[in-house]
């Protein structure tokens, strides 16, 4: 299998920057960790488990705050391939002056799937030296490799390979160059049925579009394109997240406020994405406000939010527009403009001014059943009582307050409340939970999943249908690549 | 060759000669150097020409009241806006203004979602998105403060989507009103507009006391409450069949 990689990069190595650092014992773990992920890597080849490959890039991030690079050049001198070996070590400092010839692996039983899952440490620890220009390289070629080869066991590693290409590009401040980029391997993942690169390229495009600040753009390749079932949760929320985002420019806010809503349920715990978590309240907050609701006070309560959302001024706002006092929340919004500028609120922001007054609008309505449209005009701190009388028709007709106006003798009379069990409302609402309970059902009985070993005989038959779809497998991959398999 | 050309374009244009026919040539030309979409610098000068003339073309339509021709002006502009990194706070104003009288409030947000935060701050860009705001809280009548800064023809169009707006919430919110304060409300200056304007919408006209009376409220005291036998039926057919799959 080794002997049928075809590596298109014959470029020199480059020069890396790295400042070495002093290697310590707890490495040893470090390292035994990595080789477990190996072999369990090469297991999810052999049976074909791709499942096996996602639970070893779950530990990526806490395996990344470990590595050094004397730690990754034992790894590669142990496990990878030897082609893969003489590419990945000159992007390591090579302070361990290994003789590389010394060494020699056990050819045969090298996988390109662990030599793709080293490379991608070795990206990892290139960003966090931020020697960005070869980690760019390193990730281009990879995905080169990647393209080249064609199978189906590297599409996990391949999301992740994706995911770091644009971060890199990002940290490099060149989105946009890595947009058309990403539009092939879009393309290519689509074509592919490969779901975990289509979700993750995806969401890169939509962050580049949105960083871009071309909803339009992104709104079109949001109705051009479906995001892939079998992605995980992590992705998905994020998708939603850059959904709702679009959908709220666009006004269509109770489909924002779905969305989000969704994302944020969606989301890794606090622990794991703070910040993810935060941005998603930040404009869950905003559009809540502008659907005309009121946040809970809950959620500026959680400790995780309580100061982004607090410093961040979206306390003082919501206050604001609770209390529908218009200066308030010109106070606010000119107190913390900066930061909604840096959240991409600001013109989200701007917006809630006339719920300002509408929310003022629909207390007085509630507290009074008849008012003159001057106290109104000097309740809401209006200008003109000409406008008081077109504003509080256009809540009218809105929906916001139930009343009517008399203009003779200038006064707004509310209309008493019917009984809301007289209206279809309950039997709307009641079917609105039984659908998302629904909807919750049908969701588990799709995620379970059955252990295999119920019984004996039911075993061997799944073992013997497992050896039938592996063959298979390797059949097709042989006419794709060659002969040359080796014994599992 | 074609630089000359352009340059010649252009002042004749800045001279008010031939304004048709020119744009038209400028349009032909722009197609035919390829600059449709810009990709190299070395035609800069060019492009620049033809920036000045596209942006010419786009206030012209506006006093020539051809909202497409506008529109086509952009998009040919929009390429070479980005091709130089700049934009024209005038046109944009412009491009804002349409929209809110075109009513197309959520296309209004999503363009000023993508302006740079020095334009949105510009005096040009400030106007539309003030209107904006005064039209959304309904105090029309702040709208009358910026009838200077505006084209008189777009001002008649603003004011024709605003009076529909007006009208709409006139049927929800009043029952009846005398006609002289309607006439006032609705911003019309002689009665006869007015009642072409309530034949349109289908009010009408109580001759004893001078009063408009808003179609609503005509269907509103005839209307019984029905229940929506079908919605429902089929909701629990629903019910039943999801409930069958579980058990």
């Amino acid at each position: 299998m080794v002997e049928n990689i075809m590596i298109d990069q014959t470029e020199k190595p480059t020069e890396t920057l790295e400042t070495s650092k002093e290697g310590t014992k707890p490495e040893q773990s470090v390292l035994a960790e990595i080789k477990q992920n190996a072999s369990l890597i090469e297991r999810a080849v052999i049976t074909t488990e791709t499942r096996i490959t996602s639970r070893v890039l779950r530990t990526l991030t806490t395996l990344r705050k470990r590595l050094t690079d004397q730690i990754l050049q034992e790894a590669i001198q142990l496990l990878a391939s030897q082609k893969i070996r003489t590419h990945l070590s000159p992007y390591l400092s090579n302070d361990m002056q290994l003789d590389s010839s010394s060494v020699e692996p056990s050819e045969t039983g090298v996988f390109p799937e662990v030599d793709i899952y080293l490379s991608l440490l070795v990206i990892l620890r290139l960003i966090d030296n931020s020697s960005l220009t070869s980690a760019l390289e390193l990730a281009s070629n990879t995905l080169n490799t990647i393209r080249a080869l064609n199978k189906r066991s590297f599409d996990p590693l391949a999301a992740k390979v994706w995911f770091y290409y644009y971060r890199i590009h990002e940290l490099l401040g060149q989105e946009q160059s890595a947009c058309s980029h990403l539009l092939v391997g879009q393309r290519t993942a689509v074509l592919r049925k490969d779901g975990d690169c289509q979700a993750v390229i995806l969401n890169c495009l939509l962050r580049c579009y949105l960083s871009a600040k071309a909803y339009d753009q992104a709104d079109k390749l949001i109705a051009k394109s479906t995001f892939p079932e079998g992605a995980g949760n992590p992705q998905l929320a994020r998708y939603l997240y850059y959904l709702g985002r679009v959908k709220a420019v666009q006004l269509n806010y109770s489909e924002a406020h779905d969305n989000l809503q969704q994302a944020i349920r969606r989301a890794p715990s606090g622990t794991i994405a703070p910040g993810f978590l935060q941005n998603a309240y930040k404009f869950f907050v905003v559009v809540e406000l502008l659907m005309g609701d009121i946040p809970e006070r809950s959620i500026f309560k959680q400790q995780l939010l309580k100061s982004s959302l607090e410093k961040g001024g979206y306390l003082a706002i919501t206050q604001a527009v609770r209390v529908g006092d218009l200066s308030l929340f010109a106070d606010a919004l000119e107190k913390h403009s900066e930061n909604f500028i840096r959240d991409n609120t600001y013109t989200l922001i701007l917006r809630l001014r006339h719920n300002v007054i509408r929310t003022g609008l629909r207390m007085i309505s509630l507290a009074y059943s008849r008012i003159p449209l001057r106290d109104i005009c000097a309740k809401l701190r209006l200008d003109s009582e000409e406008d008081a009388e077109y504003i509080v028709a256009k809540a009218a007709r809105e929906g916001v307050i139930d009343a009517t106006i008399n203009h003779q003798q200038g006064y707004m009379e509310s209309k008493q409340g019917g009984n809301i069990y007289n209206s279809e409302e309950p039997q709307v609402l009641f079917r609105q939970r039984i659908q998302f309970c629904m909807g919750l059902h049908n969701d588990s009985v799709k995620a379970m999943r059955y252990p295999l070993k119920a019984k004996d005989d039911d075993l061997a038959k799944a073992e013997e249908a497992r050896e039938r779809e592996s063959r298979l497998i390797r059949e097709i991959e042989d006419g794709d690549i060659g002969k040359g398999e080796e014994e599992d | 060759m074609s630089t000359g050309e352009l340059k010649n374009i252009k002042n004749e244009l800045y001279n008010n000669k031939n304004v048709k026919s020119n744009l038209t040539r400028a349009k032909l030309l722009l197609a035919q150097l390829g600059l449709v979409i810009p990709k190299d610098s070395d035609k800069n000068d060019e492009l620049a020409d033809l920036k000045d003339i596209l942006e010419y073309g786009c206030h012209y339509s506006i006093r020539e009241t051809d909202i497409s021709a506008f529109e086509s002006y952009l998009n040919l502009l929009k390429p070479i806006w980005i091709h130089f990194n700049t934009q024209s706070p005038d046109i944009i104003s412009l491009q804002l203004l349409i929209q809110l009288i075109q009513n197309k409030i959520s296309d209004f947000h999503t363009l000023l979602e993508t302006l740079p935060i020095e334009l949105l701050n510009s005096h040009e860009i400030s106007i539309p998105v003030k209107l904006e705001r005064f039209i959304m809280e309904g105090s029309y009548s702040k709208l009358f403060d910026y009838k200077q800064h505006l084209n008189q023809w777009i001002w008649d169009q603003l004011l024709f989507t605003i009076r529909n707006q007006i009208a709409l919430s006139q049927e929800t919110a009043y029952q009846s009103l005398p006609i002289n304060d309607a006439a006032t409300l609705l911003y019309f200056k002689n009665q006869s507009e007015l009642m072409e304007f309530s034949k349109q919408r289908g009010w009408s006209v109580s001759p004893s006391t001078q009063h408009l009376v808003f179609k609503q409220y005509n269907l509103d005291d005839k209307q019984i409450y029905t229940i929506p036998s079908k919605n429902m039926i089929s909701h629990s057919l629903n019910y039943a069949k999801e409930l069958e799959s579980i058990v």
